[in-house]
């Protein structure tokens, strides 16, 4: 499965041209160093257990809401807070990848999309997605998806709230960088009620909008 | 020659992650000699000195402990190598060295703060698709867009501007070669992180001949205008 990791990841995000054996080798070797690093900061950054177990809403990070580089002059490229996002609220959050890659275009972002009457019912404020993007590129992938009203999209733009919660993955094998894992949790004001994490990035198994919802029953 | 340089853009991955981190002007010197195949190892020898490893790679944040001590590319100059990645028309992903695009060639070069962002999307890079035949005609073999982001992010950008077949999109991920010719830029109190300063530059046979450098993403010499005024 580790091994696995890297080639399903490149394969997932439409890379064919890995061909020879001592392509996939090199994969190979890159992906099981990449999950063996991403278990290592996990385990060091989290306290006891593997998984954080809240959100500290008074952490100095911010995320900045996907918006159009005019919104953002506008705004005056103005910052949300943890607390301007998840306090006092029940929102699913889900982190992918990369904007524009493969599983996530193809298979998350559509799952909740089409899951958001059903999360609805279940009391839920929000949807958002969050990734390792500049909030520009997050807003033009969120309109190429046609989800820019209906999920709540933030960019993490140096990827400083994933490692302070643990979450993030070194995707240079897909050359994509440090970027996020891909997960999905539904957040209470700040306390995680469930957190689902994949084993690595090229998956979506447990992360999915149909795990969020038997979460929430 | 595709599942060549995939892999080695795979291993020199590794190597910009280590490179990335150092804090010596030698890294300019090491981003110079980036070629297919290079070994990782070397980067542990003799070139670089006083390596300091932050516990964790950050996204982006390395560049900026290089922008001091890495001089600026000028006119004159020969482009250092690096290597950039972008998505070909079958869509596979593939990796080009800076050296073998521009051997033997003249070469536009331009580079944008970022993928999306209106200067960049509504002028700079439409600007150069719609001159990019004015441009072959008087001489230019290949015209390419280089923006620090990544290969998925610049093949959709380019997907939205219709720029296939006209401009070649580079990714430089990590910013590295942007490092390497001292055009890095911090953006990120326009949560941007560390981009590219915007440029527009000729290129003959690796030598810079015509060089229009802005400050930060003003576009005001850098357009396709200006380069076929000095072709």
């Amino acid at each position: 499965m580790a091994l696995a990791s890297a080639a399903t990841l490149l394969r997932r995000s439409r890379v064919p041209s890995i061909s020879s054996a001592a392509d996939v080798i090199g994969a190979m070797r890159l992906g099981a160093s990449a999950l063996l690093q991403h278990r290592a900061a996990s385990s060091s950054s989290s306290s006891s257990s593997s998984q954080p177990s809240a959100i500290d809403l008074s952490w100095p990070a911010t995320l900045q809401k996907a918006r159009s580089w005019d919104d953002g002059v506008a705004t005056s490229f103005a910052t949300s807070s943890l607390a301007d996002v998840f306090k006092g609220r029940k929102v699913v959050i889900f982190g992918v990848p990369g904007a524009f890659t493969g599983v996530c275009s193809k298979a998350h972002v559509p799952g909740y999309l089409a899951a958001l009457p059903a999360l609805k019912a279940k009391g839920v404020d929000a949807v958002l997605c969050t990734a390792v993007n500049d909030p520009y590129t997050l807003h033009a992938w969120a309109n190429q998806l046609q989800a820019h009203d209906k999920i709540d999209f933030y960019a993490d733009f140096d990827g400083s709230f994933h490692r302070h919660l643990g979450l993030q993955f070194d995707c240079s094998g897909a050359l994509l960088g440090m970027r996020s894992n891909r997960w999905a949790a539904v957040v209470e004001d700040g306390v995680f009620k469930s957190l689902k994490i994949e084993e690595n990035p090229g998956e979506l198994l447990v992360s999915r909008a149909e795990d969020i919802l038997t979460s929430l029953e | 020659m595709a599942a060549a340089t995939l892999s080695s853009a795979l291993r020199l991955t590794g190597a910009a992650c280590a490179a990335r981190v150092s804090r010596s002007s030698a890294l300019h010197t090491a981003a110079a000699s980036f070629k297919q195949g290079a070994p990782a190892a070397g980067f542990a020898g003799t070139r670089l000195r006083n390596i300091r490893r932050p516990a964790t790679p950050v996204y982006g944040q390395t560049t900026q402990r290089h922008m001091a001590t890495v001089a600026t590319i000028k006119v004159g100059d020969k482009l250092p190598d690096g290597s950039l990645s972008y998505f070909d028309a079958e869509g596979a992903l593939q990796s080009v060295t800076i050296e073998s695009l521009t051997k033997g060639k003249k070469v536009v070069l331009f580079a944008v703060p970022g993928a999306f962002t209106p200067t960049c999307s509504q002028k700079h890079l439409p600007g150069f698709i719609a001159k990019a035949d004015e441009l072959r005609a008087k001489g230019v073999d290949t015209i390419a867009c280089v923006s620090v982001n990544d290969p998925f992010v610049m093949r959709a950008w380019g997907e939205s501007v219709n720029a296939a077949g006209k401009v070649l999109l580079l990714a430089d991920g990590s910013g590295v070669y942007t490092a390497a010719l001292g055009a890095s830029l911090d953006l990120s109190d326009k949560g941007l992180g560390v981009r590219s300063r915007r440029y527009a530059l000729l290129a003959d046979d690796g030598v810079v001949s015509v060089l229009n450098l802005e400050e930060g993403g003003a576009f005001t010499n850098s357009s396709a205008e200006d380069i076929l005024k000095a072709l």
